[in-house]
């Protein structure tokens, strides 16, 4: 339903249709923007569960010492921290990120953190990434799918640069399932969150687009379906805090 | 201690088949304040993080059997990461149930040193790692006062640390003698338990029974043999 504005041309930009190149760039404008205080925000916006739904990503990725994972949209280091322990000295994290603003915060975030030696920075898109073939053990892309222009592009990147037994973990916003739940959440998006957005980052607009791409974004069963066509196989997902958030994940055989 | 060594010899050793089920997202708050809490607890000790540096790049898993959970340590110099769920193997095992756990993280010095001895907590895999990682908690030595003194201040700080030394001290003391009362009313005056000598002596006997009973059951055996071959 949602892909249908993806046809020719055109693309959405949150509630509006624009130019597929023209996206692109506004994406860019609003993670430049926001950059310095994405943390900020997201523990603010999420009250701080996004630290347990990332949390819960690690813990389903399966990754082991010595292992290599790709930790797409990887913004601000959250999930490359971790990862960055579980791998070990023999293995190895490819933090990617399309924007050099987001990509630059959190080296300087590693760096400071002490985490070294195993952590590379790559500025990368991911519908076209500059990996080989059967490169990766684990590709995480955590609330960075969504900004992706053309997602199927996306999601056959991934599968093309993940080794044969590799999996792929999707933690996305989603379309909340619990009852009653809709309501309270819309309210939140479309009113509390662009005014914590004024008063921190001084950037109404760029919240918008957030609670905006949001709604645009495919639900659970969608998504489901587009990791299957782009030929992950047992795929599965987890709805999080009521639906508002879901963890999917699949596999490459 | 025999099962460690035993199991030290097979690749998996013992630990319990939650390994391979997957995390359910109720169990990942409370595996992060678990994570939160360790980690502010060592942050109070300023020499943890030199000990912990030993143990960076190893994996420490603690089996807790009786409810079936996994948890994997994963330490560098600056904090202790943790796991519910990972697919590799671990470098040290240490398995135990939930009372035992707590019975070692709460005992004294020398009631912890027990419960690996007697079998309650054992460590399988690297055994000196896994009896590393333990040392590391008892070594711990938090100086409660000094944090106080960083919200309170240094005076109100000291004065509240007297308090709570002669608080505990006092109730040290009175379970002490309390114990002690209880303990001689118990032997002495009513006689309903036997004292510290007297069982002595009566497990003496009993190692003298059992002496006497194993000599006489080695010459019986003798005689049936001597029997046997003459007949």
């Amino acid at each position: 339903m949602e892909n249908q504005n993806q046809q020719g041309d055109t693309t959405h930009f949150g509630y509006k249709t624009v130019n597929k190149e023209e996206k692109v760039g506004k994406v860019a404008e609003v993670f430049h923007s926001v950059a310095s205080k994405y943390d900020v925000m997201n523990d603010l916006m999420s009250m701080g569960v996004h630290r347990l739904w990332k949390r819960l990503t690690v813990e389903k990725s399966g990754v082991r010492r010595g292992q290599s994972v790709l930790d797409l949209a990887g913004g601000t280091g959250d999930l490359t921290a971790k990862f960055s322990k579980i791998v070990g000295e023999t293995g190895h994290v490819v933090l990617g990120d399309i924007n050099d603003s987001m990509l630059k915060v959190g080296r300087a975030r590693l760096i400071d953190r002490g985490i070294v030696g195993n952590v590379e920075y790559v500025q990368a898109n991911a519908e076209c990434l500059p990996f080989p073939d059967n490169t990766f053990d684990c590709i995480t892309i955590a609330f960075g799918l969504r900004n992706v222009t053309d997602k199927d592009a996306a999601l056959a990147s991934m599968f093309r640069v993940l080794k044969p037994g590799g999996r792929l973990l999707i933690l996305e916003f989603s379309k909340p399932v619990a009852p009653g739940l809709s309501p309270l959440y819309d309210f939140y998006s479309f009113n509390i969150l662009p005014t914590m957005g004024k008063l921190i980052a001084n950037d109404s607009e760029s919240y918008r687009y957030l609670a905006e791409s949001i709604r645009m974004h495919p639900d659970q069963e969608t998504l489901k379906g587009m990791m299957e066509t782009a030929g992950f196989e047992r795929c599965d997902y987890t709805n999080l805090t009521g639906g508002i958030v879901a963890l999917h994940r699949g596999f490459k055989f | 201690m025999s099962d460690g060594v035993d199991s030290m010899e097979s690749k998996q050793p013992g630990l319990s088949s939650k390994k391979h089920s997957e995390t359910s997202p109720m169990m990942v708050p409370l595996l992060a304040a678990m994570e939160t809490g360790l980690n502010q607890l060592l942050a109070m000790d300023p020499e943890t993080f030199q000990r912990l540096a030993r143990f960076k790049g190893r994996i420490i898993a603690f089996d807790i059997s009786d409810i079936n959970q996994n948890l994997y340590f994963f330490p560098d110099e600056q904090r202790i990461e943790i796991v519910s769920h990972y697919e590799g193997e671990p470098d040290t095992i240490i398995s135990g149930s939930l009372l035992a756990f707590s019975k070692m993280a709460l005992a004294e010095e020398q009631e912890k040193t027990r419960s690996v001895f007697n079998g309650d907590i054992r460590i399988s895999g690297d055994m000196a790692l896994g009896q590393n990682f333990q040392a590391l908690f008892q070594q711990l030595d938090i100086d409660w006062e000094e944090h106080l003194s960083h919200i309170t201040g240094d005076v109100i700080a000291h004065s509240l640390g007297n308090v709570a030394r002669d608080v505990f001290g006092f109730g040290k003391k009175m379970l002490n003698s309390l114990g002690m009362d209880v303990s001689e009313y118990l032997q002495y005056e009513t006689r309903d338990i036997a004292s510290g000598p007297e069982i002595q002596h009566f497990n003496q006997q009993v190692d003298t029974i059992r002496n006497d009973v194993d000599r006489a059951e080695a010459r019986l055996q003798r005689l049936e043999n001597a029997l046997q071959k003459n007949g």
